[in-house]
């Protein structure tokens, strides 16, 4: 269809006036009284370039290159509604209404991806409009996006949509979040599946990473979704590190978060006896100790103290983020209780440390090691909001696949784990991650208790789903009573743990194991 | 159901100070979704308070509304603060409450863990809006307060007493009373009795509206008034307005009891003063008489690990009345027996509390009552 001699009037009045609302150059009118609207050519290819001729930079503004998909044309205004993609400096991800510059050269329909040239000063209006491949999806889906603020004290910030940050008044930042592996000491190497990191072949660690799109021959290119670059390349996937994205220790030690979720703590047992605490920041960095004082004891299996704390001293690794206690004669398992102050005003921060062995700098991967994992249904790391660096980010090589758009299913979600079907298996696998919650606990591994915590909890519902009604109408509602006890304790020892405070998980061990032997006794006594 | 509008408040204090020990963009790893999996859930037990224009200050009814609120979310179902109805299964029955199973609190905890997805297949939501209604139909009688109350910009939350004349010259009886607030958002909770007499009704948002059981009824004498104690609170965004509102009280009438005898109530109080943390000692009283027990009404001073009811027969037997897992001070509520116990003269009824292990991650409690039970009963 074409529009009318009206319409074609219309839409060049209302080019001419767009030009000059917004402030952009003025443009050939005679070209543009002339030229049909955009939404009114049928699309004849599959892609068809557009003008090639040249528009001279308007008014010497900056220029950008803008892709996005095209979602709607107006055949009377001849205006083009376009999905943008982020166009740092000039605007961010909107679907918004554009005017088309000579329109005339160019033929979309709904659904083409397009890029063009837009300038600083001028929102409304797009130059050389092309029509380019449509995007390559990738395999499930990708990573919703999210939008979150980058200023310290706003990372608990998360939005679905563009907007402000509360106290910063900053805008919030596009991102989607991806679970990826990298090399534990050689940060710049990220990939998306486990791995050696070529480096020091070591086993790659999981780590939760900011996932962006960029170009082999240009690397400013930082996109959330794929495309096309100027060379006709796909674009490549990138990585980049976000806070509390790895909460995975460099030393063989034990890592705890402070609840500022700024400070980070590992705790090391080195020969010979020398008990010492490297301090990162929320990016894993390492941070220098100056202000902070620490305090540290022996201590007994509930986290009491055994005999009077002892000051830590400054330690001389290179980093400046250690504080240390030398502690002859200590006998393994050690166990000590850490007090920290990162300002002298601050309250002191508790920290419990079990080591059953010395601890061991992570060396290269044995055959065969089993990656480990970072997420699971419940215990993800956090990961907060705050701008990465570029020596933080990676470009992975591996090409993109090519295929269909289906609803994202996330990689990171593990299948349903298969439990055991008969009531005896079940009772008896709940006793045995009961068991290994207790071991944990002893040998101090509070980072690893919500594992066989969760594990625990999933066996005690598939018993009172499934398994209920095998027992006795006056018995269940104790066990319908005990399960929730030990619901709602197993997620709060997966909470606590990531804290390290042992005196704050003893009590909810105390509800977990009681809940469980409320089970077993129900069971037992059938 | 128990109600929901301390979560306002409690959801805002953990935001803002609460644990915060898992940043609020973790990869998504929840097999569940919102629209299929989590929204009828938060529909079915969250949405009588946390819909828009309801009690909460925030929805839970829209994936935009509910996502951020994850990690609150979180915390307050898995420290038992939410949904407010402490009713442990092994309790003897109590009436009313919407009990949610382990199950869906785990569903949800994994969703508020695992990314908040919002969607994995084409499910859509439907609206749900606020709706409020006269739970029992409408009431044989309602009494409006007189005018607009106003709590002012300088306040967050304030204690208002009414006095509502009725203006009746008969003795009518009283099997329930409800109240429909004026501005839902920021009456918090309500004592309706008759003034200088029983408690007719403990209301809080999102609560069940219980008629007194067959045969039990409080006795309303002409010339009475209705005394009207409303705690009004307002919502987080709201705290720099002046808010109004406007309430009524509904009572619904029941035929005298045959025994002519009206409900009445007796307080057990602990030794321990209000907010005594080392306190954990059973406490009882004597039943006056020989008595059907109808309802209990635990006043609490702070939150509890559990709390127990037993009635102890002069034979010595002991009879289960209630028990409460995590109960907590910030929610009054009357526990009516779905099956009344007639306890013999001499009868004792004793209370057990446990103090729970940590009460750092606790909302302030800004009501302090001594530790009380009352237990409401019909003289035999």
């Amino acid at each position: 269809m074409r529009p009318s001699s009206a319409a074609f009037l219309l839409f060049a009045a209302m080019l001419v006036f767009a030009a000059v609302a917004s402030g952009s150059p003025a443009r050939e009118p005679q070209q543009q009284s002339a030229s049909p609207a955009p939404a009114v050519h049928p699309a004849t290819t599959e892609s068809k370039s557009a003008s090639k001729q040249t528009t001279a930079q308007p008014n010497g503004n900056k220029e950008h290159t803008f892709r996005g998909k095209v979602e709607k044309i107006d055949g009377s205004s001849g205006m083009l509604t376009v999905s943008g993609e982020n166009v740092p400096g000039w605007m961010g991800p909107m679907t918004m209404n554009y005017h088309v510059e000579r329109p005339e050269n160019v033929t979309v329909k709904v659904g083409d991806h397009i890029t063009a040239k837009v300038y600083d000063g001028d929102f409304t209006t797009l130059h050389e409009v092309r029509v380019v491949a449509a995007e390559p999806a990738v395999a499930g889906g990708l990573p919703p996006i999210s939008y979150v603020c980058t200023a310290r004290g706003e990372e608990s910030v998360l939005e679905d949509k563009p907007g402000k940050c509360p106290q910063s008044g900053a805008p919030r930042v596009p991102v989607r979040i991806a679970t990826v592996y990298s090399c534990l000491k050689f940060e710049s190497f990220i990939q998306d599946k486990p791995g050696i990191c070529p480096v020091d072949k070591s086993e790659l660690v999981p780590i939760t990473a900011g996932l962006y799109f960029t170009c082999k021959n240009d690397s400013q290119i930082h996109q959330l979704q794929p495309g096309t670059c100027a060379d006709g390349s796909a674009r490549i996937r990138g990585y980049e590190r976000r806070p509390h994205g790895d909460h995975n220790p460099r030393h063989g030690g034990q890592f705890f978060m402070d609840q500022d979720n700024w400070h980070h703590l590992e705790g090391t047992w080195v020969r010979p006896n020398v008990f010492r605490v490297y301090f990162y920041n929320d990016m894993t960095q390492p941070l220098a100790v100056n202000g902070f004082s620490a305090r540290a004891g022996k201590s007994d299996a509930s986290g009491n103290d055994v005999g009077a704390p002892i000051p830590l001293k400054a330690g001389r690794t290179a980093g400046g983020n250690t504080l240390e206690l030398s502690m002859p004669g200590e006998a393994l398992p050690a166990k000590f209780t850490l007090r920290v102050k990162f300002k002298a005003e601050d309250k002191e921060r508790v920290f419990d440390f079990t080591f059953a062995d010395y601890s061991k700098e992570p060396g290269p991967a044995t055959t065969g090691a089993a990656p480990k994992s970072q997420t699971s249904g419940s215990a993800a790391a956090g990961v907060g909001g705050s701008a990465s660096t570029p020596s933080q980010t990676s470009a992975a090589t591996a090409q993109l696949p090519q295929t269909d758009s289906t609803p994202y299913v996330p990689t990171t979600i593990k299948p349903e784990e298969q439990l055991p079907t008969t009531t005896p298996e079940l009772v008896a696998e709940l006793a045995k991650r009961a068991q290994a919650v207790g071991k944990a606990l002893d040998q101090g591994d509070l980072t690893g208790l919500w594992y066989p915590a969760i594990g625990a909890k999933d066996v005690a519902l598939a018993l009172e789903e499934n398994h209920i009604s095998e027992l006795p109408e006056d018995k269940r509602p104790k066990m319908a009573s005990a399960v929730r006890r030990l619901t709602m304790a197993a997620w709060e020892i997966d909470a606590a743990g990531d804290l390290g405070n042992k005196e704050r998980l003893l009590p909810l061990y105390r509800d977990f194991s009681a809940a469980v032997a409320d089970i077993e006794s129900i069971y037992g006594s059938r | 159901m128990g109600s929901c509008v301390a979560i306002a408040l409690a959801i805002v204090f953990f935001l803002m100070i609460g644990t915060q020990h898992i940043g609020a963009h973790t990869p998504v790893t929840s097999r569940y979704d919102y629209n299929k999996d989590i929204f009828p859930l938060f529909r079915d037990h969250c949405a009588v308070c946390h819909v828009e224009g309801g009690p909460a200050p925030m929805s839970l009814v829209t994936y935009k509304a509910a996502m951020p609120w994850a990690q609150s979310i979180r915390d307050e179902l898995t420290a038992g603060r939410m949904p407010p109805w402490p009713v442990d299964p092994i309790s003897p029955p109590i009436k009313g409450g919407y009990p949610i199973s382990s199950r869906d609190i785990d569903v949800m905890v994994v969703w508020a863990s695992g990314g908040t997805p919002e969607n994995y297949t084409d499910a859509k939501p439907p609206e749900v809006a606020f709706n409020p209604k006269w739970q029992l139909g409408p009431p044989d009688l309602k009494i409006a307060m007189d005018g607009e109350h106003t709590v002012p910009p300088s306040a967050l939350e304030e204690v208002s007493e009414f006095s509502l004349p009725i203006n009746r010259n008969e003795t009518k009886w009283i099997k329930a009373a409800d109240l429909m607030p004026g501005n839902p958002s920021m009456v918090r909770d309500a004592v309706i009795s008759i003034e200088n007499g029983p408690v007719l009704a403990l209301w809080q948002p999102g609560g069940d509206t219980i008629s007194a059981p067959s045969g039990a009824a409080f006795r309303l004498a002409p010339g009475s008034k209705i005394h009207l104690q409303i705690h009004y609170k307002k919502h987080f965004d709201q705290e720099q307005n002046a808010v109004s509102d406007k309430s009524t009280v509904g009572l619904y009438f029941t035929e005298p009891p045959p025994s002519g005898r009206e409900l009445q109530s007796f307080a057990i109080d602990s030794a321990k003063s209000a907010g005594d943390a080392s306190a954990s000692a059973p406490f009882e009283n004597t039943l006056p008489k020989a008595a059907r027990i109808v309802a209990l009404r635990p006043m609490l001073d702070r939150a509890y690990e559990s709390l127990s009811v037993d009635a102890i027969t002069p034979s010595g037997a002991t009879v289960p009345l209630l028990r409460l897992h995590g109960p907590r001070p910030q929610w009054f509520q009357r526990y009516w027996l779905q099956e009344p116990v007639e306890l013999a003269s001499g009868s004792k009824i004793a209370v057990h509390v446990t103090p729970l292990a940590d009460y750092s991650d606790e909302p302030a409690v800004t009501r302090k009552f001594p530790l009380q039970l009352v237990v409401d009963y019909v003289p035999l």
